[in-house]
């Protein structure tokens, strides 16, 4: 505990105090680990390249502008095809066989992983912490049964309905965008109405998170989550309403995200099971401290007792073990898009560009090369600032 | 416990029940049928309907999936053309798209292709992540350490996607070392193999799983046991390392240095034995991890293994085949969380079950 120590004279006792927060403290042991810094800045800079605007900008290429001319052309080489609007530039990274730059899918590759490590990471935090502080708060037969639910969850081979689950979509996705009239157009409206109940929702998130005294995270995370369900609630609303049926709104859905929809639902319905049996473990041994006892002694409400003192101490392992936990939705994205069953073509990800490119590895291995290493040091990143994260809020495996 | 292990196996009926019930729903949920074919091959209204009665395909679902639990004697009463004696039997079915070979005829050639495959890719991760995690934790804060605690996470790092492709530019494209694909096992008892071939009756799964230990088998193994092993030592070795340091810092060995005992007596009575309990935990999760690189490993040095038969069922819509590869899967989960619980309870003594 360096924080603590103040040899000036005056000691301000508010600052002492705030120094001693445990996340506080977690936060300047992790910084203090300079590994963890360089991934976190790694991973920072990796999503502000992945805001859509931004890849836009920094990509020479659009992910899709194929030119046969210059098919499997190596790293350095001039685009050669007719179009005007890319005369002069250069592929620095190589083509691939469609003569499709690799730099710049990779750098629309990086969308997918980290949607999809964030959004995995987030769900099977939500509805894992969620579902545990359930378990572990309720009676002992409750959370028996509970816990049953979850051992029997883990018996099951989860990466095989994964896979099942993801063909299901896509054949439905296949076999409802021919059956239906034509494409189906946003209306011009819905960006920014979606935009609009995303950012009421994070002020009435924030609002209500401050009334709450302490512990709001819960409460504005639930606002976010309520703003996300209106708005594909809306989404789907507004394709139903042109005579399309509501498989065929998540169908457009899926395909206005590029295949990922589908995805997360794939993902989230089963990674939630370790963070669960985690936070229940947490609560049970939180639960019988002398604290929690002392606070009902002075009459704290279950929620209070929660929200105050079950949640605080339990967000740090869960979040290390969520950190810890995002190097294995990237990979299982880039599984499944490699044997064809994560993104749509011609969206790129790291999976399909190393699949699609594969067949090529003897004469142009640049496009295998260039995405695996995108994908080894995104995830290298994520365990980098997992091992940093776990040892600052973790005392016990500091010092030495 | 014997007692513990007939609960377990008990349970795992329930589980292997929900498995069957969802993959039923599941593949038949997918649009598109077993006899669906385009283009040229595409047969006409008339023979589909046949092909389907045939197996069965045109009666209600319901009593479809009754029929490949329990049989068809029981659950399509006073019909004609039964064949299904029933999963409970052993019958899994036959393949719609291999004509002539039964569900357990594919899953006695692929599961053995598999095992040998994940094995040697478990011993590979066990023979090297245990060791070198001891070594980093002994050498703690040494060059030692710090490098194989470097190459741990970037073995944790990469994907077997990444790593498959990675080897084969290098050892099969560029040097010419190893083979780029196939997989090359013949039993050991070739004799037993031949008397089967010749009573033309297929050859049992334990036949084809012990591999003749040729030159062969093992250069076309190397490749894919490395993709599959690498991620496996990368996670051994790093929670072996975290468990021993954890485990030299208890009570127990401070207790065993002060009584004099000498320093290799400490860490390999006391120390080693504790700390691989934690390490044990992740083998059932490991052997998850197996199963899933099989999918890409066999994927892309294509090995005819249960992975790459169960994608390609998918793909064909050849239902038996997909339940009966699903349903092999969870039993081997079931199994290998059992055996992990019975090495648990028998590293750690303060775990009895009752």
């Amino acid at each position: 505990m360096t924080a603590s120590t103040d040899s000036s004279p005056q000691i301000d006792f508010a600052s002492a105090r705030a120094q001693r927060s445990p996340l506080r403290d977690a936060v300047h042991q992790l910084f203090k680990n300079k590994v963890a810094v360089g991934a976190l800045i790694f991973i920072v800079l990796e999503i502000f390249i992945a805001i859509p605007p931004v890849t836009k900008i920094v990509a020479p290429f659009p992910y899709d502008k194929t030119s046969l001319y210059d098919n499997n052309a190596p790293p350095g080489s001039p685009y050669t095809g007719k179009d005007p609007e890319y005369q002069g530039k250069t592929f620095w990274l190589g083509a691939d066989y469609l003569g499709r730059d690799v730099l710049s899918r990779t750098l629309y590759g990086a969308q997918v992983s980290l949607a999809v490590g964030f959004v995995g990471a987030t769900v099977s935090l939500v509805v894992g912490i969620l579902y545990g502080l359930l378990s572990g708060y309720s009676s002992a037969r409750v959370d028996n049964i509970m816990m049953r639910f979850v051992d029997f969850l883990y018996a099951l081979p989860i990466i095989v309905f994964v896979i099942l689950m993801q063909v299901y979509f896509k054949a439905v996705a296949r076999q409802t965008s021919t059956e239906v009239m034509g494409p189906f157009k946003m209306p011009g409206w819905f960006g920014p109405a979606v935009m609009a109940i995303l950012a009421a929702a994070f002020i009435v998130g924030i609002l209500l998170a401050k009334r709450e005294d302490g512990g709001g995270v819960g409460i504005f995370l639930i606002s976010m989550i309520v703003g996300i369900i209106i708005s594909f609630a809306l989404f789907v609303i507004m394709v139903m309403s042109t005579g399309r049926s509501f498989m065929a709104s998540l169908v457009e859905i899926d395909n206005a995200m590029g295949g990922m929809f589908f995805l997360f639902i794939a993902l989230g319905l089963l990674n939630w099971l370790g963070m669960a049996r985690i936070t229940r473990g947490q609560v049970l041994s939180v639960k019988k401290k002398e604290y929690i006892e002392a606070a009902r002694a002075i009459g704290s409400t279950d929620r209070r007792i929660i929200s105050q003192h079950v949640l605080p101490n339990i967000l740090g392992p869960a979040i290390v073990y969520e950190t810890m936990a995002i190097p294995g939705y990237i990979f299982t994205e880039a599984f499944l898009s490699f044997i064809g069953l994560g993104i749509n073509p011609p969206r790129p990800s790291w999976g399909n560009m190393i699949s699609d490119s594969y067949g090529a590895l003897r004469t142009a291995p640049w496009g295998v090369l260039v995405p695996s290493l995108a994908l080894t040091l995104t995830v290298l990143a994520f365990n980098f600032l997992g091992d940093g994260l776990r040892d600052a809020f973790d005392p016990r495996l500091r010092g030495e | 416990m014997t007692k513990y292990i007939i609960r377990r196996l008990l349970w795992a009926i329930p589980v292997l029940f929900m498995v069957a019930l969802v993959t039923f729903i599941l593949i038949r949920a997918i649009p598109g049928g077993p006899f669906d074919f385009s283009g040229d091959k595409s047969l006409p209204p008339s023979v589909v309907k046949n092909l389907e009665a045939k197996y069965h395909l045109d009666d209600p679902v319901w009593q479809q999936f009754c029929s490949y639990l329990i049989g068809d004697k029981i659950c399509r009463p006073g019909k004609e053309d039964n064949h299904s004696k029933g999963l409970i039997m052993g019958d899994l079915g036959p393949s719609f798209r291999y004509r002539g070979r039964t569900v357990s005829d594919i899953l006695a050639t692929a599961l053995p292709v598999s095992m040998q495959l994940g094995m040697m890719a478990m011993i590979l991760g066990i023979g090297i992540g245990i060791p070198f995690g001891i070594l980093a934790a002994l050498k703690h804060n040494t060059w030692i350490d710090y490098t194989s605690t470097f190459i741990a996470i970037l073995g944790v790092s990469i994907s077997n996607v990444v790593l498959g492709p990675l080897l084969i530019w290098i050892f099969a494209l560029t040097l010419g070392w190893f083979p780029v694909a196939q997989w090359k096992a013949e039993p050991l008892f070739s004799g037993i193999a031949q008397q089967y071939i010749n009573a033309g009756e297929p050859i049992p799964f334990w036949v084809n799983l012990i591999p003749k230990p040729t030159f062969e088998f093992f250069h076309h193994a190397v490749l894919p046991v490395v993709v599959l092993g690498t991620g496996l030592s990368a996670s051994i070795a790093r929670l072996t390392r975290a468990s021993l340091l954890q485990v030299v810092r208890e009570d127990y060995i401070r207790t065993a240095r002060a009584k004099g005992l000498r320093e290799r007596s400490v860490i390999v009575v006391h120390a080693l034995k504790n700390s691989l309990i934690p390490v044990v935990t992740i083998l059932g999760p490991m052997f998850a991890a197996v199963l899933t690189g099989t999918f890409i490993v066999e994927q892309i040095f294509a090995i005819p293994g249960l992975g790459r038969h169960f994608i390609t069922s998918v793909g064909n819509r050849d239902y038996p085949v997909v339940l009966g590869t699903t349903l092999l899967f969870g039993f081997a989960i079931v199994i290998a969380n059992l055996v992990v619980d019975i090495v648990y309870a028998w590293l750690d003594p303060r775990v009895r079950f009752d």
